[in-house]
């Protein structure tokens, strides 16, 4: 009777064997580990670029003789397609696990980026969580061809720059493909992605030279933010209509806000902490939307003396300045852009569904007239580790 | 029928898990959108409701499951037929159960396996458990509920550490009213996973204690209830009811995109894993079921026999029953199955409960 | 004194040979049947004229000091000072007296039947045998040589009693004897084994340990005819109920105060002559990971350490598997920069990872194997070749690579943690099942494997008790003493299922007195 366990359990094991074999099964050695891909337009279709990390450079302690990536890029009809073509070059099978950036060109993502996104959606591999960038006046190729230095794999300085950008400096709200995604699926709200660009000699960029300098030849930086009106890419919003956005959506952990106050000369503030309260009313049967900037700030710098034991006047400054930069982003993709990236219409839509309802099929058009009254609360509370006014007792 | 007794907790676990299944994967009530979780809460209600039905039957024939009731209400021959109809139905179950676990498996763990490679090995083990007996089942269940419900909540409060969660996105609150709301319950109350409970009447006649079996049994959906509910909410926050939409298996999504110090990330792996394990508990109840369902049909000594009968049946149905994972995800809201469901979980047993009542009334015409 | 002048009755009712009056004859019969042993030492005496006698003993099995004492002198010497032999005048007379009076041993029996008196003889036993009587007194007078009470070797404590259980099955129960004084203390014993005639003995405390269970180790006991039981694992193997299992479904230890503790719960410990190691029924999977001393240190600790050995368990049994799965199936489950370490590192290995891991486990097996086998002179010239050759060198050669390594050592550290050597065994053995599942299968293998393991463990039961208990079917108080160890003084009761007459450990009054438990 007992037998019959061992046999059973024997049996099972030689079975698995037999059945399964090395199926689904990939050595590490047997993989190219995707860091990156860059789409670009070309006579064919696509113009996709991939790179893949070398991960003995990656990990070792000398050499700068070898790149710690490769770039490896092909043309074809569709992405899929493309990317299986790469193995007419690759020894390995390309593996997307660990892609840390998606970077689109911006033609692609003026004519047909769904097509891309259904691909990465579909596809097991790549995770819903990787950032995606849009090149801005170059070549989304070009991107991924820039030696980084402190981070060895420039995808991987891509995806970090991002994200300290986006804590300690200003942000947008679709940071990855996912949130694309769902920008794009809702009606009451347009994607607005960032903006990537090569600084410097492209040429230069790819060879190690890059890296063994100081100062490199070449340089990833972000650069505007991209608006869409629903899937399409129609704009950029420049450096200071990009800050305006991040206002708007409240998209902002902690940054620097600088204020004229003077001839060439400018008062600094830390922003510490930024929330956005943001009140939806009816009137007439109209939606008015009212967003409050709640801010908390420090002195980091001042250009020009103060009161000492008054900072209101420095608060209403900051106010004034940052209600400026809101309005005008505000008028920009109102007017100039008329898509809706903030997501007044998404606010609608979960406040007041009844609404909703009636403006979903023409938001658009009815976006361009939504009053929006902006409107800020401001505390600063710390001097710095000095207190005083220091310009004045330094030049005294 | 074997000779055990199992207890009150040890029912609880296996009920809790079975509730759990393989639903949690599933997005349920995705149809509702960012209501999904009221659907929930109202399949839960429904759910409670069904079970005090069962427990009439119950309390009238405390020692026996389902096929021997039906013999006993319906006489030997039309009961007969109707067991083996209920032994299909179970059969077919499980070999959607299996379908679930080896889908979830090939698209995200071993995406280059054959998936009858995959069915084969689920269903053996399902077939070891069935040959272990329901004592080592319900005792295996404790232990799998032990390991595997706190991990599911660690799962889920790892989105929240992670900070991806966004409250929003559970508004607005009834969009388009409760009509869709309700419709997208339907298929949580016949059939996965409140519905399926169904199959526990062929489970509580080995339990110990007799009057608190039906008050157990609710206490376990509700469970499974406030479970799925918290998954549930889970993913409207991180995923946002589009996504969802989107999604095959939305847990497993929301489960993606933990990433907590940079270090405790890409835990879909192990999270299908322990989500699995409640998905092998579900089969093998089934598989239980459908064996010891045709030994007290045939009235033989031995249900162990029929699993060599059965095993090749539900593997060839799992794979056979329908072309891909689309078809597959579909079958759950189509309609046939549901008028199914209804008839077999819910009028079958209040015509039992009628004739139940009927001979009772004649019983005490006589006296 | 009656009782002692009874006969030893028979065992069995076949006809044996009894001894004869005629000294001479009893004599040759006994060189004939021991076939003129050269340790077989006669030594015949005269107690007055009349009487002539002849004590027989296997040299080295007795005491010298007892036979010059208190037999040859006091019945050669003393007896003469004595007016015993004034009043009597049979022999037979004589025969009581020196029962009554002249032996000052304290185990005295009479036989009359050669078989039984050869095997108290080879026991260690003095013969005495008096002519013209057909009876003989067997006295113990055992005496060898043993190892005496010393430090426990392989289940080693840091604070708690260091004496340990040695050869010698007296001793044995002495020890425990010693820390149990309690009438209800049961000590039984018989012979196994139709040529080594190994004594036995089944210790349990009346009262406290369930009687089915009691019964049942005797009627397994009872089932066994083997030639020969060279140490108690003889007995473990052929009383075990799941016989093809891996897993040990007896415990043993050699620490007289686990062995206590555990009679204290209701089990019940085997003793086997000639082995230091006692058994001890049922075995329940919790016990292999627990030692006495988690119960000596506070509970703090105690509980930490059992969750570390509990970790340590699945360690062990897990790491490669999860290496290779993770490797070659799911390399999406690792973090990037991880992910390009081991990567840069299996960047040249020629083995694959699967290979790799059977490679360097299997090579480990045979550097444990080589330590424990080799001479002790030689000990250096293994630790040298095991740890610099395969560690650092196989790494710098690319043949394996270093993760590996790791690897290799975490699940070999972590095996050396099991309380029980047994359970390391099994978990060892396991490991390499697991390496299978997860090169076939990955991570889904690993989960099936789990399962069946853990299917297994939950339909295995050692004397009718479940393996798991008290995980499954769960116990609350069993819970308080399992994977955690709850303070001392909250454990109240027994574990039910091994205990059912006397759950009580103590009332409510001793909850601050915090009594040792085990």
């Amino acid at each position: 009777m007992k037998h019959k366990h061992i046999l059973l359990i024997f049996g099972f094991i030689s079975c698995l064997f037999i059945l399964t074999g090395c199926w689904g099964k990939k050595e590490l050695d047997e993989l190219a580990l995707v860091s990156a891909i860059a789409i670009d337009e070309s006579e064919l279709g696509y113009l996709v670029s991939v790179q893949v990390m070398v991960p003995r450079e990656i990990a070792s302690d000398f050499s700068d003789e070898l790149t710690t990536v490769k770039l490896f890029s092909d043309e074809g009809e569709s992405l899929f397609q493309t990317i299986r073509k790469l193995t007419r070059d690759l020894p390995r099978k390309s593996y997307f696990t660990h892609l840390m950036a998606i970077i689109i060109s911006e033609n692609i993502a003026k004519d047909n980026m769904v097509e891309i996104l259904d691909f990465f959606l579909r596809d097991p591999e790549v995770r819903p969580d990787v950032p995606i960038f849009i090149a801005k006046d170059t070549l989304a190729q070009d991107i991924l061809n820039v030696l980084t230095h402190i981070e060895p794999i420039p995808a991987s300085k891509i995806k970090k720059v991002g994200l300290n950008f986006q804590t300690n400096y200003y942000g947008v709200r679709d940071t990855t493909f996912l949130n694309l995604v769902t920008s794009i699926a809702s009606a009451g709200v347009n994607p607005a992605i960032m903006g990537l660009t090569v600084y410097g000699n492209k040429n230069e960029g790819e060879k190690n030279v890059n890296i063994q300098e100081i100062e490199a030849k070449a340089a990833i930086k972000i650069t505007d933010f991209a608006i869409f009106k629903n899937e399409k890419l129609i704009g950029w919003l420049n450096e200071d209509e990009s800050r305006g956005y991040s206002y708007l959506i409240g998209e902002i952990k902690n940054t620097i806000i600088t204020i004229p106050c003077d001839k060439n000369k400018t008062q600094n503030l830390e922003i510490t902490s930024f929330k956005n309260k943001t009140k939806l009313k009816m009137e007439n049967g109209k939606p008015i939307i009212n967003i409050t900037h709640q801010i908390n700030s420090n002195i980091a710098q001042l250009g020009c003396s103060i009161d000492k034991n008054n900072y209101q006047k420095l608060e209403k400054l900051l106010e004034k300045e940052i209600i400026k930069d809101s309005q005008h982003t505000l008028n920009v993709i109102q007017k100039k852009f008329k898509s809706d990236v903030v997501g007044f219409g998404e606010l609608i839509h979960r406040k007041k569904p009844v609404v909703w309802k009636k403006l979903n099929q023409n938001w658009d058009d009815y976006f361009v007239n939504l009053t929006v009254n902006l409107s800020a609360e401001i505390k600063i509370n710390r001097p710095g580790v000095v207190d005083g006014d220091v310009i004045k007792k330094i030049l005294k | 029928m074997e000779k055990v007794k199992i207890s009150n907790y040890q029912l609880y676990t296996l009920m809790v898990l079975f509730g759990l299944g393989s639903s949690s994967v599933l997005g349920l009530g995705k149809e509702a959108m960012q209501d999904a979780w009221i659907s929930i809460i109202i399949g839960c209600c429904f759910g409670v409701i069904i079970f005090l039905l069962y427990g009439m039957i119950i309390k009238n024939y405390p020692d026996y499951s389902i096929i021997e009731i039906l013999n006993k209400t319906f006489g030997s021959k039309l009961g007969k037929i109707i067991g083996f109809i209920y032994i299909i139905y179970f059969a077919f179950y499980t070999s959607v159960v299996l379908r679930d676990i080896f889908e979830l498996l090939s698209l995200y763990v071993m995406t280059e396996t054959p998936i009858f490679v995959l069915a084969l090995v689920s269903i053996i083990v399902f077939a070891y458990a069935t040959f272990l007996g329901i004592e080592t089942i319900v005792r295996f269940g404790v232990l799998i509920f032990v390991i595997s419900i706190p991990l599911k909540l660690l799962f889920i409060l790892g989105t929240i550490a992670s900070g991806i969660t966004a409250l929003e996105n559970l508004l607005p609150v009834l969009e388009n009213g409760l009509r869709p709301v309700i419709g997208a319950s339907f298929p949580l109350i016949t059939g996965i996973p409140f519905g399926q409970m169904f199959i526990f009447l062929m489970v509580l006649p080995y339990v110990k204690e007799k009057e608190k079996t039906v008050k157990t049994s609710i206490y376990a959906i509700i469970t499974t209830g406030i479970i799925l509910l918290l998954i549930t909410i889970e993913n409207i926050i991180t995923l946002g009811p589009l996504f969802i939409d989107l999604s095959v298996f939305p847990t497993i999504q929301t489960i993606r995109l933990v990433n907590i110090m940079n270090f405790f990330q890409r835990l879909e792996g192990l999270a299908v894993v322990v989500f699995l394990t409640c998905g092998f508990m579900k089969g093998i109840v089934y598989l239980y079921s459908v064996t010891t369902g045709l030994n007290i049909l045939f009235k033989t000594k031995n249900y162990k026999f029929y699993l060599i009968v059965a095993l090749p049946v539900i593997l060839m149905c799992s794979l056979l029953y329908t072309q891909n994972l689309s078809t597959h995800l579909d079958l759950r809201s189509s309609i046939y199955l549901q008028l199914i469901n209804v008839a077999l979980e819910i009028l079958l047993p209040l015509i039992i409960i009628f004739i139940i009542y009927i001979k009772q009334l004649k019983k005490n015409k006589l006296k | 004194m009656k009782n002692l002048r009874n006969l030893i009755k028979p065992k069995t009712k076949n006809t044996k040979e009894e001894i004869g009056k005629s000294l001479k004859n009893n004599l040759n019969n006994i060189k004939s049947i021991l076939n003129n042993n050269s340790d077989l030492i006669i030594r015949e005496f005269k107690i007055s004229d009349n009487y002539s006698c002849a004590l027989i003993i296997i040299d080295g099995l007795t005491s010298g000091d007892y036979i010059y004492d208190y037999l040859l002198k006091t019945l050669m010497i003393d007896i003469r000072t004595t007016n015993l032999l004034n009043n009597i005048s049979t022999v037979n007379e004589l025969f009581n007296n020196i029962l009554d009076y002249m032996i000052t041993l304290i185990d005295i029996k009479v036989s009359i039947y050669f078989e039984d008196i050869l095997d108290y003889l080879l026991a260690g036993n003095s013969i005495l045998i008096i002519d013209g009587v057909a009876k003989c007194f067997v006295i113990e007078t055992k005496g060898f040589t043993d190892r005496g009470v010393v430090e426990a070797t392989s289940q080693t404590v840091v604070r708690g009693p260091k004496d340990s259980f040695n050869e010698t099955l007296r001793t044995n129960t002495m020890l425990i004897r010693r820390r149990i004084k309690d009438k209800n203390l049961c000590v039984t014993e018989r012979k196994i084994g139709t040529i080594t005639k190994t004594n036995i003995a089944i210790l349990y405390i009346k009262g406290i340990a369930k009687k089915t269970i009691v019964d049942e180790v005797h009627k397994r006991l009872d089932k066994i005819n083997i030639d020969g039981v060279l140490d108690s694992s003889y007995i473990e193997q052929l009383i075990q109920d799941h016989r093809y299992s891996v897993f040990p479904t007896i415990h043993n230890t050699e620490r007289p105060d686990s062995a206590a503790g555990a009679l204290l719960s209701g089990y019940v410990a085997i003793i086997v002559d000639g082995s230091p190691y006692v058994l001890i029924v049922p075995c329940l999977f919790l016990t292999l990971l627990q030692t006495s001393e988690d119960y000596y240190h506070r509970f703090h600790f105690g509980t930490f350490i059992r969750i570390i050995r509990f970790i340590a368990m699945f360690l062990t049994l897990l790491t490669p598997a999860i290496y290779i799965a993770i490797t070659t199936f799911h390399q999406e489950m690792l973090p990037t920069p991880l992910l390009i370490n081991i990567s840069s590192q299996r960047e040249g290995v020629p083995f694959p990872a699967f290979v790799e891991a059977l490679l360097m486990e299997i090579t480990f097996e045979i550097l444990r194997e080589a330590g424990v086998r080799m001479p002790r002179a030689i000990g250096s010239a293994v630790s040298i070749v095991g740890a610099l050759v395969l560690g650092e060198s196989a790494v710098q050669a690319g043949i394996v690579s270093a993760v590996m390594v790791i690897v290799v050592s975490i699940t070999a550290i972590s095996s050396l943690i099991a309380p029980t050597y047994n359970l390391g065994i099994t978990v060892r053995l396991y490991r390499f099942f697991f390496i299978l599942l997860a090169a076939s299968l990955g991570m889904f293998g690993i989960t099936i494997g789990l399962m069946i393991l853990g299917l297994k463990l939950t339909s295995m039961k050692s004397f009718g008790v479940p393996y798991l208990y008290p995980l499954s079917p769960t116990n609350k108080e069993g819970l308080k003493d399992s994977i955690v160890r709850f303070p001392l003084w909250t454990i109240k009761k027994r574990p039910n299922l091994i205990s059912d007459y006397n759950e009580t450990r103590q009332e409510k009054s001793s909850k601050k007195k915090k009594k040792n438990r085990r």
